[in-house]
C-alpha cells in the first residue's frame, strides 16, 4: 500500500480499527478465564480437601484443594504426597475411577494401600505443562465407611511448583465424558498442532526454497522451523536429551520471539535492523554459554530468554496494529492478534513459573495452533491473492493482445489496401504507357493512312495487324513472373510464326539454351519482346530477310539472344532510329545491343544481364 | 471416319468438311465466311450471327466442323461446342478468339474445343488450322499450357487418384510440360524422339481427357480424379 494511500485513513477509522482489534485480543485473551474444565456430575464423589506433607521439609497439613507446591531450592527432584478420604458405599456396583481435571508433575495414586493404575499418558501430554489425571481404582480395594486415597506427586524436572484441584471419585459413566473432554482440549489439540506445525514448516520452506527473494517467506520459514524445533526438544522425542534440550529450548524461546518480529516488521514493509538478525543467533548462545559455564543460574537464563521473546512479541504485536489501522493490511491483524496473544499468555505463564500465579496450566504452548493457523491463513490469502493477480493479469494481458491484433490487423488490411492501390495504379501507369506506345501509334498512322487517298489498303491491313499484334505483346506481358521470360519468349514465337508465313520467311528458333534470367517483370518482358520485335520488323523491312534465326544462348554475363537475318549487300550497316530505339530500350534493363552485318548477314545481339535491372521510370 | 472417332485426312476425302460459321460480327463473318468458302476443301453449311441460329444448325445439319466465336449476343459459343459433342460427337468444333487469350480457350477446350483461330488470320492461316484440326492434330500455346499445367498443379495435390480415372501418360504429360516451358514442338520431338508432327496428335489426346461432359470446370474434375499428377 501507498504512502497516499495510508495518509488516507480516516481517524474514525483509525479509532474504530484500533477498537475492533482490541476487543477482539481482549476477548481472547480473556478466553482461558471463561474456560473451565468440565467437572463430573454431582454423582461423582469430590474430595476439596486434603492432608499434604512436601518430603523433608514442613509436617503434614490439612489444607484445601485446589493447592500448588513449590520445594525451597529449585530444579530438583521433589515429592509431595496428598492424602484424601472419602465415604465408601456398602458394594460398589462397577469399577470406580479417580479423576482429577487439573494436574502438574506426574501423580501416582493408592486407594487403601492397593496401586490405582493411572491412564497411560500420552506422548503429547507434558506433566509439566498440566493435564487431567485418571486412574483405575482396583476391585475391591474400596470399603464400606472411611477410605485412604494416596497421591504422590513427584516433579523430575524443571521448576514449576506441583499441585492439583479437588479430586472426584465416580463411575466411569460419570468421569468418562468429562476426562475425555479435558483430554481433548489438553493433549489432543496438542498433537494436531505439531501435525499442523510439521506440514507447514515442510510447506513454507518448500516455497522459500523457491522464492528466496521473497523476505515474508524466508521469515516464515525461521519462524516455522525455529518454533518447530523447540516443540521437538520439548516433546518425548527430546527425552535422552534430557536436561540439555531444555536449556536448548528455553533458550530458543528469545530467538522465536525475535524472528516473530522480523516477521512482523517484514509483514508492514518496514526495513530490519541489522542487529535483529545478530540478536536470534547471539543472544540464545549467550544465554546458553551463560547457563552451562554455570555464570548464570538455569531459571535467571531461562526467565531472560522468556522475558525477551515476551517484549519481541509485545513489539511485533504493536508493528502490525499500527501497519493494519494505518494501511488497511488484513494480513497484519492476523499475525497480530497471536503475537499479542503470545505476549500476555506469555506473561501469565512466567507468573506461574515464577509462583507468583497459581494456575495449573501453562497456556503458551496452547497459542502455537493459533500461531500457526495464522501463518496458514497468511499463506492461503497470498495464494488467492497471487492467483487473483494472475487471472487478473492473464485477462488483462488477453484484452491487450486482442486490442493489438485488431489494431495490426486493422494497419495489415490498411497496409494491403494501400499497397493493393500503389500495384494497380503501377499497373494501370504501366499498361497505359504500354499501349500508348504501341497501340495507339499504329491506330493513329492507321487513320492517317486511312484519310489519304492514295493509300493502299495493304498499308491499313499492315498497320492494323501491327496494333493488333501489339496489344496481344502487351496483353501477354500482363501475367508474366519471375522467370518466365522463356514463357515469354514462345508466347512471342507463336505470334512471329503467322506473321512471317504470310510474308513466306523461314524462322528458325532455339530458345532451349537460354541461360535463367531473373528480375523478370511484365513490364522488363513486354520491354525484351518489344526489342525483338522491332529487329524482327527491321529485318523485314531493311533486308528484306527471306530467313530469320532467334537464337538464345549462354553469354558470360547472363544471357544473348541474337536476330540475324540474310540481307542485300547494298542495305546500309547501321540500321538508324530503329537500333537507337533497341538501344534504349535495352538500356533500362542493363541489357545491350549490338548490329553488325558480316557480308550478307544482319545480325542483332541482345545481351542480357543474369538479372533485369527494374527500370523507375519508364521510356516512350 | 477412324476408329477414334478422329476424321481423316481432306486429301483422302471425296467430299469437303461441312462447316458451320457462327460469328457475330457482320465484317469479320462476312471475311471468314469468304475466306472459307474461296477454299475447296471446305463447304459452309450454315453462316450464323447467334446461338440460336448456330443451335438451330448443329439440330438440322450433319456436320464436321463448328468454327464459332465465344461471345454472342444470346449465349456463349461454348453452349454450341456442348450441343454439338452431344449430338455429333464426331464433329469437331474450334473457337475464334482475338487474342488466344488463355481462359476463354481453355474453357472451350472443356467444353470439346480441339482448336482455335485468331480472328486476324489469313486464309493461309485459315486453312492451315482446319486442316491440322481434321487432321487429328491440335494446337496449343505455351500460355494455354502454362496455365493447365499451374492450374493441375495447384488443384491435383490434395486428392488420391482415382482408379477408374482415365490418366495423362507420361508422354502427355512431358508434352505439357515442354511447351509450358516455352519448347518448340520441333524441340519438344527431338527430346522425346518423337515426330514432329505426332506432337500435336498428343495435344488432341489431352483435350479429350480434359473434356468434360458438360461442364466448364473440366480441369478442376480431372484433377479430382487424378486424372493429371504433376
Amino acid at each position: 500500500m501507498t504512502a497516499a494511500a495510508a495518509s488516507s485513513v480516516a481517524p474514525g477509522e483509525r479509532v474504530t480499527r484500533w477498537t475492533v482489534l482490541l476487543a477482539l485480543l481482549v476477548g481472547m485473551a480473556l478466553l482461558p478465564q471463561f474456560i473451565v474444565l468440565p467437572t463430573p456430575p454431582a454423582d461423582a464423589i469430590r474430595i476439596e480437601r486434603a492432608q499434604f506433607d512436601l518430603e523433608g521439609a514442613a509436617p503434614r497439613t490439612t489444607l484445601a484443594l485446589p493447592h500448588s507446591w513449590s520445594p525451597s531450592s529449585p530444579y530438583e527432584v521433589a515429592t509431595g504426597t496428598y492424602r484424601l478420604t472419602f465415604e465408601g458405599e456398602d458394594a460398589p456396583r462397577e469399577p470406580l475411577l479417580i479423576f482429577i481435571p487439573a494436574a502438574r508433575h506426574g501423580l501416582e495414586a493408592w486407594v487403601n494401600g492397593e496401586r490405582a493404575m493411572s491412564a497411560l499418558d500420552t506422548a503429547w501430554g507434558s506433566p509439566a505443562s498440566g493435564y487431567s489425571f485418571l486412574a483405575r481404582i482396583p476391585d475391591g480395594a474400596i470399603r464400606p465407611g472411611p477410605n485412604e486415597i494416596v497421591l504422590r506427586q513427584t516433579r523430575e524436572a524443571g521448576w514449576l511448583p506441583g499441585g492439583i484441584s479437588p479430586v472426584y471419585i465416580g463411575s466411569d459413566s460419570a468421569i468418562m465424558p468429562s476426562y475425555r473432554l479435558s483430554n481433548l482440549l489438553i493433549e489432543q489439540i496438542r498433537s494436531v498442532t505439531l501435525a499442523l506445525h510439521i506440514a507447514l514448516a515442510i510447506g513454507i520452506v518448500t516455497i522459500w526454497s523457491v522464492r528466496r527473494h521473497d523476505p515474508v517467506f524466508r521469515w516464515l520459514a525461521l519462524v516455522a522451523t525455529a518454533s518447530l524445533f523447540v516443540v521437538l526438544t520439548q516433546s518425548p522425542l527430546a527425552a535422552p536429551l534430557g536436561m540439555f534440550a531444555q536449556f536448548q529450548s528455553i533458550v530458543a524461546v528469545s530467538a522465536v520471539g525475535l524472528m516473530a518480529l522480523g516477521l512482523a516488521l517484514t509483514l508492514s514493509g518496514i526495513a530490519r535492523p541489522p542487529w535483529l538478525i545478530a540478536a536470534i543467533v547471539f543472544i540464545p548462545l549467550l544465554l546458553l554459554g551463560l547457563a552451562q559455564l554455570g555464570a548464570l543460574a538455569f531459571p535467571l537464563v531461562g526467565f531472560l530468554s522468556a522475558a525477551i521473546a515476551l517484549l519481541a512479541y509485545i513489539a511485533a504485536a504493536t508493528v502490525l496494529a499500527v501497519n493494519f489501522v494505518e494501511r488497511r493490511n488484513f494480513d497484519a491483524a492476523i499475525m497480530a492478534i497471536p503475537c499479542a496473544l503470545t505476549a500476555w499468555f506469555g506473561l501469565h505463564d512466567i507468573l506461574v513459573i515464577g509462583g507468583l500465579l497459581n494456575d495449573p496450566f501453562l497456556l503458551v504452548s496452547n497459542l502455537r495452533t493459533a500461531m500457526l493457523l495464522a501463518i496458514m491463513f497468511l499463506l492461503m490469502m497470498r495464494l488467492a491473492r497471487s492467483l487473483n493477480g494472475l487471472d487478473t493479469a492473464n485477462e488483462t494481458l488477453r484484452t491487450r493482445l486482442v486490442a493489438q491484433e485488431a489494431e495490426l490487423n486493422r494497419l495489415h488490411e490498411k497496409d494491403r489496401a494501400r499497397a493493393g492501390e500503389l500495384a494497380r495504379e503501377q499497373e494501370r501507369h504501366r499498361l497505359t504507357q504500354d499501349l500508348h506506345d504501341g497501340l495507339s501509334g499504329h491506330l493513329v498512322s492507321i487513320i492517317a493512312l486511312a484519310e489519304k487517298p492514295a493509300t493502299s489498303t495493304l498499308a491499313i491491313e499492315r498497320s492494323a495487324r501491327e496494333a493488333l499484334e501489339d496489344l496481344r505483346l502487351v496483353i501477354q506481358s500482363l501475367d508474366l513472373g519471375d522467370h518466365d521470360l522463356l514463357a515469354a519468349l514462345a508466347g512471342f514465337r507463336e505470334r512471329l510464326i503467322p506473321q512471317l508465313r504470310r510474308l513466306h520467311v523461314t524462322l528458325d528458333w532455339s530458345t532451349e539454351a537460354m541461360p535463367q534470367i531473373g528480375g523478370i517483370t511484365p513490364g522488363n518482358a513486354l520491354t525484351i519482346l518489344r526489342i525483338l520485335q522491332e529487329a524482327v520488323t527491321n529485318a523485314l523491312k531493311h533486308g528484306p530477310a527471306t530467313r530469320i534465326s532467334i537464337i538464345a544462348a549462354p553469354a558470360p554475363d547472363g544471357a544473348s539472344i541474337v536476330i540475324a537475318n540474310d540481307c542485300h549487300m547494298w542495305e546500309p550497316s547501321q540500321p538508324g532510329r530503329g537500333l537507337a530505339n533497341m538501344q534504349r530500350r535495352a538500356a533500362r534493363l542493363g541489357a545491350r545491343v549490338d548490329f553488325e552485318r558480316d557480308g550478307g548477314t544482319a545480325r542483332v545481339t541482345l545481351l542480357l544481364p543474369r538479372v533485369l535491372a527494374a527500370p523507375d521510370a519508364r521510356l516512350p | 471416319m477412324t476408329k477414334d472417332g478422329e476424321p481423316a485426312a481432306a486429301s483422302s476425302r471425296d467430299r469437303p468438311w461441312r462447316v458451320v460459321l457462327t460469328e457475330d460480327d457482320p465484317v469479320v463473318r462476312e471475311r471468314l465466311a469468304q475466306l472459307i468458302a474461296d477454299w475447296n476443301g471446305a463447304d459452309l453449311v450454315a453462316i450464323c450471327a447467334n446461338l440460336a441460329e448456330t443451335l438451330t444448325a448443329i439440330a438440322s445439319h450433319t456436320i464436321d466442323l463448328l468454327v464459332t466465336d465465344l461471345r454472342l449476343p444470346d449465349g456463349s459459343g461454348n453452349e454450341a461446342i456442348r450441343a454439338l459433342a452431344s449430338s455429333q460427337p464426331d464433329a469437331q468444333a474450334m473457337v475464334i478468339s482475338v487474342l488466344a487469350d488463355d481462359r476463354s480457350v481453355i474453357e472451350s477446350i472443356e467444353a470439346g474445343a480441339t482448336g482455335y483461330l485468331l480472328k486476324d488470320a489469313d486464309a493461309v492461316d485459315l486453312v492451315e488450322a482446319i486442316t491440322d484440326l481434321m487432321a487429328g492434330r491440335s494446337p496449343i500455346s505455351s500460355r494455354i499450357a502454362r496455365v493447365l499445367v499451374k492450374r493441375l498443379s495447384e488443384r491435383g495435390s490434395d486428392t488420391p487418384p482415382a482408379t477408374d480415372a482415365p490418366t495423362l501418360t507420361a508422354r502427355e504429360m512431358d508434352i505439357l510440360w515442354g511447351i509450358a516451358k516455352g519448347f518448340t514442338y520441333s524441340e519438344l520431338a527431338e527430346r522425346l524422339g518423337i515426330s514432329n508432327q505426332t506432337v500435336p496428335v498428343h495435344i488432341r489426346k489431352i483435350y479429350r481427357k480434359l473434356q468434360a461432359t458438360n461442364r466448364s470446370e473440366a480441369v478442376f474434375e480431372a484433377a479430382r480424379f487424378g486424372l493429371i499428377r504433376l
